[in-house]
């Protein structure tokens, strides 16, 4: 009788291998809905930022020197000039319909101005309805436009008789460089994909945790898979996961062998210690799935609200949005998200190549994660047992 | 005859309308989603992102041999909404202890031969050194250091011009001989909830429709007896007449939803906006009814009532990269964006965010609300046919 007890798990786990092959959604949301995400976003967005974003031009200029400027924003990579227009209606229009992200507008008698020492003023109008093309036009045209200067102002010089080194020493005495760390290019996608893939993994296990578990309170089944497990719901419960914490993990591994090894995003610690922040997340989900579904045991509730927990996940891992620069009352409520620990530990090992143990307290807390089932372990079993929440 | 015929109609769809709207509100799960998440999630994000920008971001501030200059340069940094200044001592090594403890999130360095450099004429070099944990680092550095340091550059060589006897006027137009101004014409100020809202309300009613209505057909499945979508009973003999009715309930509840997110939230929250009861109607329409087509269609994919949060809750996010709204359409892979052309949120987003955001007028978005008035037509056609064939099954059983 005892042993027959302790090996409740095994017969729990062979049950549910049974389950998994014998049912399509499960190898749907194992491995085709995991695999695709990766494909998805790995693939996304080619280049590292955006290249070549539309601007417009008017010249109501019509000199050498309006052309050169011309000439300018056309040599620059990050910005293609489409269009030229007549009037800033014109140009308005096509910035509010999106045709262009930016335009500049050149004053008439611009040269003649800057010939008599008028200073005119060019102005450049840009759209930050997207504000990732928004703030690149902006800085790209902020740049040139004090690169057009900069030129005027060099060749006065120059025709003065005065060295280069000289002009440049006295135009710009200091230069400023910043320098990114960890992110060497810059690249958007490196920042999306280090969390976004991770927090979509953890959106799927929660999701298959609460279903796994849910779909046997609805149809009834649960007391008997609780007596097969040796009516301890410790053992209906690990050998119900454990097919999916293996499975997950080995997701996790690939995801994180395609972003380090495949596409060489910046890693600077050893592969193990993002293995191990990647294995503590895929467990941290599956307990707080079964935190969600013990608290509230109708498959429908349970998964509606690990989905609220899963998106605002990637909001709360503070990658697009800093968590300091949300209201302080929000703020704390980044505690509990284990995609934020995922991510501190990630942006300061990988990204920044942090010595790892400054972050053994991260670790550690997601380790505390775990212990969450037990909050709601007395809860589930009689739910489990009993069987009287709704079906629907 | 024809009259007759044509009241009979009117009834039925009228009849499946009111019984469509018992079974939504009758549904717990389905209010959650229809009311909950609409009403609720908009107003979650709306405060989360509330600052709109992230100000003072901490830098440590190394100068390793204090001068005039490099203290004006670090007062001057402080001074700027962007950046919030720590002066550490003179070596990198406590910025960087701050740095790894994530107290700052960069360092800036001014080297000892700063102030000397600038004195005798030489270009000299500051540093930044920047946390990439997120781009808001970056821009807040990057913008805050430029802002200083060529305001800086301009005052040094007009101070320099005058000594050589220039007046002050002649000083300032040959250090700056063309002046240029930047303007933002939508979102002015950047922020970041004006860029992000307004996509997500978007998604939010495509989602929360086709998981709603993906869980009502779901539960029409698990009740009836031959698990088929529609019962199978006389008065529901018209397959248009079904859908009609269907639809139009769904249709009524989203326009007031629709309002509600896409209207009165940006103007709760004070994010940019241009439309108007009035101005919306030609992208609403539209947009609702591609949604309400687009998840009658793929409802009969989910076999039971909680197959549409399993399997399509996910692709939440995903959808909203595909939109555009952050990595521009015309920068995605190509197969990407074939794929996006299923989804209404891809051409919902764009006109929504052009029209409300930017201020376009509904003929300058045409193309996408063209887009979805084609896929209103063919989801409703792809409904219709998905429903006749179950009505077809549920015949089947029931003479068989």
């Amino acid at each position: 009788m005892r042993v027959a007890k302790k090996r409740g798990w095994l017969l729990v786990l062979r049950r549910e291998l049974k389950r998994m092959t014998t049912r399509p959604v499960y190898l749907f949301i194992l491995v085709v809905m995991p695999l695709g995400f990766l494909a998805y976003f790995a693939t996304l967005m080619p280049d590292g930022l955006p290249q070549s974003l539309p601007i417009g031009v008017i010249d109501h200029d019509g000199t050498s020197l309006s052309r050169n400027i011309v000439r300018q924003l056309e040599s620059s990579p990050q910005t293609k000039v489409v269009a030229h227009y007549l009037t800033f209606s014109e140009a308005n229009d096509a910035l509010q319909d999106g045709t262009i992200i930016g335009f500049i507008e050149m004053p008439d008698r611009l040269y003649a101005d800057v010939l008599n020492g008028l200073q005119p003023t060019i102005p450049f109008y840009y759209d930050q309805t997207n504000l990732l093309t928004g703030s690149l036009v902006q800085k790209d045209l902020n740049v040139i436009m004090k690169t057009v200067s900069a030129g005027t102002n060099l060749s006065v010089r120059r025709a003065k008789g005065q060295p280069t080194a000289v002009s440049m020493a006295q135009i710009q005495p200091i230069v400023a460089e910043v320098r990114s760390l960890g992110n060497p290019w810059i690249n958007y996608s490196v920042y999306l994909l280090s969390v976004l893939l991770p927090g979509m993994l953890q959106l799927m296990i929660l999701l298959t945790t609460v279903y796994v578990i849910g779909i046997e309170l609805k149809k009834n089944s649960s007391y008997k898979w609780y007596r097969l497990a040796g009516s301890s719901l410790f053992r209906a419960l690990i050998g119900k996961l454990l097919p999916y914490t293996f499975g997950f993990i080995a997701m996790g591994t690939l995801y994180l062998v395609v972003l380090f090894k495949g596409l060489h995003y910046p890693l600077n610690a050893p592969f193990g210690w993002m293995w191990l922040d990647m294995t503590l997340l895929v467990l941290t989900a599956q307990a707080f799935g079964i935190f969600m579904i013990g608290t509230f045991p109708v498959l429908r509730d349970g998964l509606s609200f690990s989905g609220l927990f899963g998106v605002l996940s990637m909001s709360y891992s503070g990658l697009s949005f800093p968590i300091e620069g949300m209201p302080a009352l929000l703020q704390g409520l980044s505690w509990v998200f284990p995609l934020r620990w995922y991510f501190l530990i990630y942006q300061g090992v990988a990204l920044n190549g942090f010595n790892p143990v400054y972050y053994i307290q991260n670790y550690g807390i997601m380790l505390l994660f775990l212990c969450l089932p037990l909050l709601v372990a007395k809860r589930l079993r009689k739910a489990v047992i009993e069987m009287n929440y709704p079906k629907k | 005859m024809k009259k007759g015929y044509l009241r009979t109609t009117l009834r039925q769809v009228y009849e499946i309308f009111t019984e469509e709207l018992k079974n939504i509100f009758k549904d717990s799960g389905v209010v959650i989603l229809f009311f909950g998440a609409t009403l609720l999630y908009p107003i979650l994000y709306g405060f989360i992102y509330k600052n709109e920008a992230c100000r003072d971001v901490a830098v440590a501030l190394v100068d390793e041999r204090p001068s005039a200059l490099s203290r004006e340069l670090a007062r001057q940094l402080d001074a700027t909404p962007e950046l919030a200044v720590y002066r550490v001592s003179g070596t990198m090594d406590e910025a960087k202890r701050l740095f790894e403890k994530g107290k700052v999130k960069g360092i800036i360095f001014i080297p000892s031969a700063f102030g000397e450099d600038v004195a005798e004429g030489q270009q000299t070099q500051v540093f930044a050194y920047c946390n990439m944990a997120s781009m808001m680092y970056y821009r807040a550095v990057y913008a805050g250091l430029n802002l200083v340091v060529q305001d800086m550059n301009l005052n040094l060589q007009i101070q320099q011009l005058e000594g050589q006897g220039l007046i002050q006027r002649q000083a300032e137009v040959t250090a700056q001989p063309i002046l240029s101004e930047g303007r933002s014409l939508s979102n002015p100020t950047g922020g970041f909830a004006s860029f992000l809202l307004p996509a997500v309300m978007v998604l939010i009613i495509q989602q929360t429709l086709v998981l709603g209505i993906g869980m009502l057909a779901g539960t029409a499945r698990e009740e009836n007896t031959f698990h088929q979508l529609i019962p199978y009973q006389r008065k529901y003999h018209g397959t248009m007449r079904i859908i009609t009715g269907k639809a139009l309930a769904y249709l009524v509840l989203y326009s007031f939803i629709a309002l509600y997110d896409l209207l009165l939230i940006p103007t709760l929250f004070q994010l940019p906006h241009h439309l108007t009861v009035g101005t919306i109607l030609p992208f609403l329409l539209p947009f609702l009814l591609a949604c309400v087509f687009f998840s009658m269609a793929l409802s009969v994919f989910f076999w039971n009532r909680e197959m549409s949060l399993l399997l399509f809750l996910c692709t939440s996010v995903p959808l909203l990269f595909l939109s555009g709204f952050s990595w521009p359409t015309t920068h995605i892979h190509d197969f990407w964006r074939m794929i996006s052309y299923f989804f209404p949120s891809t051409f919902g987003v764009n006109a929504y965010l052009r029209m409300n955001t930017a201020g376009a007028s509904a003929g300058a978005v045409q193309t996408d609300i063209l887009a979805l008035w084609v896929q209103a037509g063919v989801y409703f056609i792809a409904a219709w046919f998905v429903y006749r064939w179950q009505i077809q099954q549920s015949e089947k059983k029931l003479t068989r």
